[in-house]
């Protein structure tokens, strides 16, 4: 479903991704971890071209990105994006719309589908995520923990092959985090293919059929989570699990 | 009204009764003389080959009449409708600039002997049928406010479309927006009937004949005596036909007896149902305007805005000259531009023009309103947008524009409030909205206080229902934007 071939990128004189390689499959959850900086979010945002990239190549979701794409790939890139959803960590919900408007917006003008299909369809959603009732509701009305949810019925709402977290917890208080990572979970278990930039360890552990570690612009250890989290080999994994768990 | 001016007059003269005006000239060796330099030639205007000397037949007049008074002469400026009410307040001591005798102002103030005999002039357009004023019946006629041709309009069935300048009518007249123009014959001989204008002529008969004479205070009897001596001793020796010859005027009318000081036979009037009804019709008129301005305004400003902000250098560029342009030259002047500098090339109709001129104008003010709010919007809306696969026609469309004019409804209302009353400067094309309809009731009236409070209530009138309409709809729309108690 995604492959990556020495991924590079670098901000003035800084190299953020570092010859990056990687292979995902579908239905894969990847939970990518690892210290602030280290390049997590880089890495997830140049997979739907999000940010531009100097060298390397990624095919995701049958298309193929290479550096310097610009407008005159533009059709090609918003086809890739349709494919390939995201999940903000701001959630970045429109705030001029009700819940259900925000799902629907997206297929109703990218993909032309009809009002009443797009409608039926964000109920759906809404139901899936645990907010039919909400559908009427706007953005300011809605808990933070209830409009990430309403951002991932966004995202599923354009049927996408893939889907990339950004941190989805990380502006949420502990008790809304647990709704939102029940929801990451059952998509999960329906077989959606997910890269998920996450701090949460008992995610990566539970549900994550990988864990990257990503640090100083490399994946510097890639494996199961019974191997990564509970016996990793590297000194930055070493070290960043057994800080993540000593406040504990 | 008119009992309130002539004590502020005479509170503004309280020397009057030692002696008079006349002995103040005396004692300080100068006669000033109110006049309006915008007259231009051959009344008073800048000596081309030296700007800063003023000179024309009227300062020639004033010149020679200082003299024989044994006092030196100094011009005082002031705008030509305001001469009367400034004379009456004591600024200057005489006005000396085409006034013309009428039975009016023979009530308000006193008139010396004439110096000149004009004539009412009526120009066409040279294929036109018309030959007197009842051919005219139901026509537009130009001319100047507060004139006598203007208060022989008045007496006809015919519409009456008033300018501020001498060249305007004439542009109007050529370019078809008006059918006749009926000044007195010194402005028509130089700015109508000219080689430079083939497609308007001069009809040959006097319409009418008048006559300039100086005003002065009704306080100031003895200073009357003492101007008519002297211009019946300047006509005696020759002077005032030297002078007159000097600026081409002489002709054979000021031979001929001088035409009785005429009446244009209308009445002061008062501010009756119909003069409501102006008022109504003119706030109408400045409502329509506005509104029409404004809906060009908001288009114009969101495509800037949208230039300004994602175009690249050139198309952000030109949108940002455009605004600088816009913004930085007074709306007066584009409204100029656009009526009579465009006027060879594509004739626009008046209220055509005033709306495009404001429209435009304010699209500058616009376009810096909707970047401001465009930027404030997070970056994060336009990631989601193209996260979802929207492309940018769609992303403005649907998600950063709906936010971006929510943010700029209040300094938009604020824009309309403003764009409402700047409607009253295209009265300078002929448009008679709100306020020039209060000036002109003035005028009729010889009154400011009640036009003036009339003409205040139905600006407000407007303006506050329109911000009650735009604060409602911001509590509607930005329903996530109210303020926290600080």
């Amino acid at each position: 479903m995604i492959s990556v071939r020495k991924l590079s990128k670098r901000h003035g004189e800084r190299l953020i991704l570092s010859e990056v390689s990687a292979e995902v499959a579908k239905g894969e959850t990847i939970a990518i971890v690892g210290p602030s900086g280290g390049g997590k979010s880089t890495l997830l945002r140049c997979l739907n071209y999000l940010e531009t990239f100097d060298g390397g190549e990624v095919d995701i979701a049958g298309v193929s990105l290479r550096p310097g794409m610009g407008a005159r790939h533009r059709e090609l890139l918003r086809a890739l994006r349709v494919k390939v959803g995201m999940v903000f960590q701001q959630f970045n919900l429109f705030p001029h719309l009700s819940a259900e408007e925000n799902i629907t917006l997206a297929p109703r003008v990218v993909r032309k589908l009809a009002a009443a299909a797009s409608r039926k369809k964000a109920h759906e959603l809404l139901d899936r995520v645990g907010l039919g009732d909400r559908a009427g509701a706007y953005p300011h009305e809605l808990s933070g923990g209830q409009q990430q949810r309403v951002a991932i019925a966004r995202a599923l709402a354009q049927e996408p092959q893939v889907l990339l977290f950004d941190e989805p917890t990380s502006a949420l208080d502990p008790e809304m985090r647990d709704e939102v990572m029940s929801v990451i979970k059952d998509l999960a278990a329906g077989g959606m293919t997910m890269l998920v930039v996450t701090h949460e360890m008992q995610f990566a552990h539970d549900i994550a059929t990988r864990v990257w570690v990503i640090d100083r612009g490399t994946i510097a250890e890639d494996g199961p989570p019974a191997q990564v989290v509970d016996a990793p080999q590297s000194d930055v994994a070493r070290e960043y699990f057994s800080r993540l768990r000593r406040p504990k | 009204m008119r009992s309130a001016l002539l004590l502020l007059a005479l509170v503004a003269c309280g020397g009057d009764e030692h002696g008079g005006t006349l002995a103040k000239i005396k004692k300080r060796g100068e006669l000033t003389w109110g006049a309006d330099l915008q007259g231009g030639e051959p009344y008073l205007y800048e000596d081309p080959s030296n700007p800063t000397q003023i000179i024309g037949f009227e300062v020639d007049i004033a010149n020679a009449l200082a003299h024989r008074l044994g006092v030196k002469a100094r011009m005082v400026q002031y705008t030509w409708s305001n001469l009367v009410p400034s004379l009456e307040r004591g600024d200057f001591d005489v006005i000396l600039n085409g006034l013309e005798a009428t039975a009016e102002r023979g009530e308000r103030i006193l008139m010396s002997e004439p110096y000149f005999i004009y004539a009412e002039t009526l120009a066409v357009r040279v294929d036109s049928p018309y030959r007197t004023l009842a051919d005219l019946r139901g026509k537009r006629v130009g001319t100047l406010n507060q004139t006598f041709a203007h208060d022989l309009l008045r007496a006809q069935p015919l519409e009456v479309v008033l300018y501020e300048g001498n060249e305007e009518p004439y542009i109007d007249l050529e370019q078809g927006r008006i059918d006749a123009v009926l000044l007195d014959n010194i402005i028509a001989d130089r700015y109508g009937c000219i080689a430079r204008r083939p497609r308007v002529k001069c009809l040959p008969d006097d319409i009418a004949r008048g006559t300039y004479v100086i005003g002065i205070r009704k306080a100031d009897p003895e200073l009357k005596r003492a101007i008519d001596d002297a211009l019946a001793a300047m006509k005696k020796d020759g002077e005032l036909e030297r002078i007159l010859t000097k600026a081409k005027l002489w002709d054979k009318r000021q031979t001929e007896p001088a035409p009785k000081t005429v009446s244009a036979a209308t009445k002061y009037r008062t501010f009756d149902t119909e003069m409501v009804w102006q008022f109504v019709w003119a706030a109408l008129v400045t409502l329509k305007l506005s509104l029409l301005a404004f809906l060009l305004a908001v288009p114009v400003g969101l495509i800037l805005a949208v230039a300004r902000v994602y175009g690249g250098p050139i198309v952000s560029g030109a949108a940002r000259v455009y605004i600088e342009v816009f913004r930085g030259t007074p709306v007066l002047l584009q409204l100029f531009v656009l009526y009579y500098g465009l006027a060879p090339y594509y004739s626009l109709g008046p209220v055509q023009a005033a709306v495009l001129g404001l429209g435009l104008n304010y699209g500058a003010y616009e376009a810096e309103v909707y970047r401001g709010a465009l930027l404030a919007i997070p970056r994060g809306q336009t990631e989601a947008a193209k996260a979802l696969g929207m492309a940018p026609s769609q992303t403005l469309r649907h998600v950063l524009l709906p936010q971006a004019l929510r943010l700029a409804l209040p300094p938009m209302t604020n824009d309309f409030v403003s764009l409402l009353k700047d409607s009253s400067l295209v009265s300078v094309i002929t448009v008679i909205e709100l306020t020039k309809r209060m000036t002109i009731a003035a005028v009729d009236m010889r009154g400011w206080l009640v036009p003036g409070l009339a003409c205040a209530a139905l600006y407000l009138a407007l303006s506050f229902p329109l911000s009650e309409l735009a604060r409602r709809l911001e509590r509607r729309l930005a329903r996530d934007q109210r303020p926290q108690a600080l």
